[in-house]
């Protein structure tokens, strides 16, 4: 077969393929084609070369990445927000108790006034009024069947917690660990008992982390929550597998409903915030999206349930909500938000706009403490 | 003729992105839909299938997080394949390794059998993937990117760090190969 002699036909071929040309320019190559046996068959070619490509190409998860990318960014920006005040502290010989000592180790502390937000109700997290999604970062490697460990994730994901909140997170579940218990499970989690968390105010908190040690770190948690489950439900490691599996594969759709939940409640506040401005048409679609999430969610948990029954007894599965819902509430605890029945939120005054929508304020400023030695 | 893709229809990514850092987390999301399996296609073509996505991932977190540095005179696109050029290589040199160049390996390509798929067309693809194969590294990115991807010669030149014209040879080559190949078979 001869060759095209049209070069500039030939050359179109790629993004014409690709679906990059306008209009015309495409209509132009489509009567070529039909004259030019050369150009059809290479274009031929070119489209069995894509699909081959396509066909070689697993699909991913959008949903996950999207996740992954945002919140790594959140986390970014979290850290790298404008350079904090510093402010020089001498240490105190009265720093006794292990917990402190722990924390004073450190050379950089910051005292993060920004709490981040989480949920108002269930599973999902409050806004903040940042962008403030998921993390689905698997440092274990699940998505591609090479993780061993079982991995468990928090629902609505770890995002939410500082890499000091993981930290102490992590203390509470190690306690569990070392400890056996009977029924029911109670998992204490040691609190850095500082005079600031006692009067709600903010945490002392470990020095900025690296996105590397971050994810190590929220790996180390998930597989951690995986043991206590393990232990805790005495699950066989099939049933350990399974559990880590279906956790994983429900946790995108979990995210999606916090990231969804996130967003209505955004724009409810910003509608709430314009006070008379507000549109009634635009608040009835939110609060209809939000009822929509929460049944969502509820369909959710049932479809967990229903799964669970395939390799969790009864006592099994009912252990698991417990201690889901325990580990929920005592993350919302390391961020020093109230346990059930307790006040407000650092940074929320009693009454301050309705449930779930105004908590913490990320615009504040953050305070850098370094250590200075003890003059003797 | 132009040989730059445009989004004639819809919002390009500039925009998507000014949208985005300005609050609207749906258009994020949107980069990531529309791009995701291109950066996994070019990802596979670079012969790292088994880590695809975590590298597809890993792209976007890099990307996302250095959202203010891209420059809206190449293609959002063409960014993210660069970052996952580079992504592959750390990857490589971390594990001391490397791979065959491209495995497109049987099992790789049959992901769900379809009979009718496999009698009317697997022949010429079968072909078309050996071919692919035969390629150098240099004649396979650059015809992965121009042929599957239709990235413009500039933008191929930038990323494998050459001319236009040499992209432009580098290409027709591969697909003199490919055709002589596909033809003998």
């Amino acid at each position: 077969m001869r060759e095209c002699e049209d070069v500039t036909m030939q050359e179109a071929l790629p993004t014409f393929r690709a679906g990059g040309l306008d209009a015309a320019e495409a209509e132009a190559v489509r009567t070529h084609l039909a004259t030019c046996d050369a150009c059809a068959l290479e274009l031929a070619l070119l489209t069995t070369a894509r699909a081959v490509l396509d066909r070689a190409t697993p699909v991913v998860d959008v949903a996950r990445i999207t996740a992954a990318a945002m919140g790594a960014r959140t986390r970014a920006e979290r850290t790298s927000v404008a350079e904090p005040r510093v402010i020089q502290l001498r240490t105190r010989r009265w720093w006794g108790s292990r917990q402190l000592l722990a924390a004073a180790a450190s050379i950089l502390v910051v005292v993060s006034l920004a709490i981040p937000a989480l949920r108002g109700t269930g599973h999902g997290p409050a806004v903040d009024g940042r962008l403030d999604p998921m993390v689905a970062v698997d440092a274990t490697g699940g998505q591609g069947g090479e993780a061993v460990t079982p991995s468990i994730d928090l629902a609505g994901g770890l995002a939410h917690l500082s890499s000091a909140q993981l930290e102490t997170f992590l203390k509470g579940l190690d306690q569990v660990e070392a400890t056996v218990r009977a029924e029911p499970v109670t998992i204490a989690f040691p609190l850095i008992d500082s005079p600031e968390l006692r009067e709600g105010r903010p945490r002392l908190a470990q020095p900025p982390v690296t996105t590397t040690q971050r994810d190590a770190l929220e790996a180390r948690v998930r597989a951690r929550m995986a043991m206590v489950l393990q232990r805790q439900l005495e699950l066989t490691d099939e049933q350990s597998r399974r559990l880590s599996a279906l956790a994983q594969r429900l946790e995108p759709r979990r995210r999606a409903l916090v990231a969804e939940e996130r967003a209505v409640r955004a724009a409810l506040r910003a509608q709430i915030a314009a006070g008379d401005s507000a549109r009634d048409a635009e608040l009835t679609s939110l609060l209809n999206r939000m009822i929509e999430v929460q049944r969502a969610r509820v369909l959710l948990l049932e479809t967990e349930q229903q799964e669970l029954t395939a390799f969790l007894t009864p006592l099994q599965r009912a252990k698991y909500l417990g201690i889901e819902e325990q580990m929920r509430m005592r993350a919302e605890q390391v961020q020093g938000r109230p346990m059930p029945g307790q006040g407000p939120p650092p940074g929320m005054m009693p009454g301050q706009g309705p449930p779930g929508l105004m908590r913490g304020n990320p615009e504040r400023p953050r305070i850098e403490l370094r250590r200075v030695p003890d003059p003797e | 003729m132009g040989d730059s893709i445009g989004t004639t229809s819809e919002t390009t990514d500039a925009a998507l992105i000014t949208r985005w850092l300005s609050g609207d987390q749906r258009a994020a999301t949107t980069l990531v839909e529309r791009h995701a399996q291109s950066v996994a296609r070019f990802v596979v073509s670079l012969g790292e299938r088994e880590r695809t996505e975590e590298l597809v991932q890993d792209t976007f977190v890099r990307a996302f997080q250095a959202i203010e540095t891209f420059r809206s005179d190449s293609r959002f696109r063409t960014w993210l394949f660069t970052i996952a050029k580079r992504l592959v290589a750390d990857h490589r040199r971390s594990e001391r390794r490397r791979r065959e160049v491209v495995e497109l390996q049987e099992d790789h390509l049959v992901v769900a059998f379809d009979a009718l798929d496999g009698m009317i067309g697997d022949e010429r693809t079968q072909q078309v993937r050996m071919a692919m194969q035969g390629l150098t590294p240099m004649q396979r990115e650059v015809f992965t990117l121009r042929a599957t991807e239709g990235v413009p010669y500039d933008e191929i030149a930038q990323m494998v760090g050459s001319s236009a014209g040499a992209c432009r040879v580098h290409y027709h080559n591969a697909l003199k190969t490919i055709k002589e190949r596909v033809t003998d078979a």
